[in-house]
């Protein structure tokens, strides 16, 4: 019995131990299953972040692919605008050596595709513009662009603007020059001026020509008035005025650079006045240029002798024949042109055939052409006609001459 | 006509255009002057100063068949013989180089040429 109960108490411990061992082990069962279940947790978090981790990847990637797509269409859009731009432009480094050139730059420089990264200073151009490289490199020091205009050595004009090249972060990382053509503004600048200096020029010869005009026609008025009575006065001194208003007409017309022509001046006063009767017939060489100081009295003479002929002449008669021949000869090596004027088959037996010749008009062919030009005239009343010849100096006087004789009458 | 102030005076006419000339030519006459020329030209203008030997006055056209008359001016300036211009229009050397030399613009009437001729050669 006692060993009965000695053997029980025996198991008994023993059970107790080993539901002491259990509870224990029971215990470390339960703190490690916390674990696990905390482990658990810090798992399921640490995923959540790394799928939202993996969200804002793709959106940077998309971000980056759109950027990419952006920055290869800029550098296409660069790449046209520089084959097609006709503006030169060429991009520099920091040490003058080239980066990048537009196609109109290699008419200027002796560059080709390739020549980048070679010194912009081992290239010749065909421009008046030796400073180019100092110019840029003042640009650099200097952080501020120049401008100025430049000529090419085929006379081609270039507006020249250096400017520093900045990266987009702000940093200066060389020189960008540009040439534009401005030829055709240069071009046309020029013959603007020329063209309104040129006006200037014509509106105080014509000031001093109307005056002069003026001055011609009072003279001319106190003239006539000596000739006759009133109503030959009013007749010949409208005629005259008439006349020279013409030839203001011709000289005004003349472009710019050419000028009246003898045969001009004959045919624009014989076709003026009336031929009821008559042949004319002319012999000589076109287009013999009248110096324009001396056109105003050639016509006025020529005006003179046309008025006769109609009057009393073979111009105012059936059977009245005129035979104008003028010719260029040289005289102490200079030019003079010999007109003859010979009326034939003229009636000379009119009543007032004595009055011919008379006055004005005479004076103006034997007195006023060689007083003014040392023209050497004559006129003569023939039995069949009027023969006058004039020998009249072409040439400008050689010294301090007017500038642009244009309008130059004097 | 014997009245006007420019009576016996010897007066060189230097004008190319033939009108102006004979018309002034005769104004003068008939005003009692004694009329040098007309002369056409700068070279015969030279050629006349210097052969006349008395000239009291003298009236000269600036733009003699397109050469400018200064030569004349300045020939006429160095021998102390007064002088009227006549010209269409003022350049700058009329203006300056002749400041002194009164211009008798064209067209002009004799009047006022008379008293053009007067005033000059009151300041002589």
């Amino acid at each position: 019995m006692q060993f009965s109960q000695s053997q029980l108490r025996v198991s008994r411990e023993e059970y107790e131990g080993a539901n002491e061992e259990l509870r224990a082990a029971n215990e470390e069962l339960q703190s490690v299953n916390e674990e696990y279940r905390s482990t658990a947790e810090e798992l399921e978090t640490s995923k959540e972040e790394l799928q939202s981790i993996n969200e804002e990847l793709q959106t940077v990637n998309s971000e980056l692919k759109t950027k990419l797509e952006s920055v290869s269409r800029a550098h296409s859009d660069v790449q046209n605008l520089m084959a097609a731009t006709d503006v030169g432009i060429l991009f520099l480094d920091p040490r003058l050596r080239i980066n990048r050139f537009t196609p109109r730059i290699s008419e200027l420089f002796n560059i080709v595709a390739g020549d980048e990264g070679r010194s912009i200073t081992d290239f010749t151009h065909r421009l008046d513009y030796d400073d180019l490289a100092a110019d840029a490199s003042k640009v650099l020091r200097d952080l501020a662009s120049t401008e100025r205009e430049v000529h090419g050595n085929d006379g081609s004009w270039y507006l020249t603007r250096l400017k520093p090249y900045r990266t987009v972060e702000g940093k200066i990382d060389g020189v960008v020059v540009t040439f534009v053509d401005i030829g055709e503004r240069r071009r046309a600048e020029d013959a603007l001026r020329e063209s309104e200096s040129r006006m200037w020029i014509l509106v105080g010869e014509l000031q001093h020509r109307t005056r002069n005009l003026i001055g011609v026609v009072m003279a001319m008025v106190d003239r006539t008035v000596v000739e006759g009575t009133l109503d030959e006065f009013k007749a010949s001194s409208g005629d005259r005025l008439v006349a020279l208003a013409r030839v203001q007409g011709l000289l005004s017309r003349a472009a710019p650079g050419d000028s009246v022509t003898f045969d001009n001046l004959l045919e624009s006063e014989l076709s003026a006045q009336s031929e009821d009767g008559g042949t004319v017939t002319f012999d000589g060489p076109p287009s013999i240029v009248v110096r324009s100081n001396s056109v105003q009295a050639l016509a006025m003479a020529l005006h003179e002798l046309t008025t006769n002929a109609v009057k009393y002449g073979a111009l105012g008669q059936t059977s009245g024949r005129l035979h104008v021949r003028w010719r260029v000869q040289a005289e102490n090596g200079s030019p003079w042109i010999i007109v003859d004027w010979k009326e034939s088959g003229v009636e000379t037996a009119q009543p007032n055939a004595g009055a011919r010749g008379a006055g004005n008009g005479r004076h103006l062919i034997e007195d006023a052409l060689p007083f003014q030009f040392g023209a050497r005239t004559t006129f003569a009343i023939e039995p069949d006609g009027v023969h006058c010849t004039i020998a009249l100096p072409l040439s400008a006087p050689s010294t301090e001459e007017v500038q642009d004789g244009q309008l130059g009458a004097s | 006509m014997g009245s006007s102030a420019l009576r016996d005076l010897r007066i060189l006419v230097v004008e190319d255009e033939y009108l102006i000339a004979m018309s002034l030519a005769d104004a003068l006459q008939n005003a009692g002057s004694v009329v040098v020329g007309p002369v056409p030209s700068v070279d015969k203008a030279i050629q006349k100063i210097e052969l006349e030997p008395h000239i009291d006055a003298a009236v000269v056209d600036v733009n003699l068949g397109g050469v400018l008359a200064y030569a004349v001016a300045d020939m006429l300036i160095a021998r102390k013989i007064p002088f009227v211009f006549t010209s269409g229009y003022e350049d700058n050397v009329l203006r300056n180089r002749y400041a002194q030399v009164k211009n008798c613009p064209k067209p002009y009437l004799f009047r006022a040429m008379e008293e053009a001729l007067v005033e000059a050669m009151s300041h002589s």
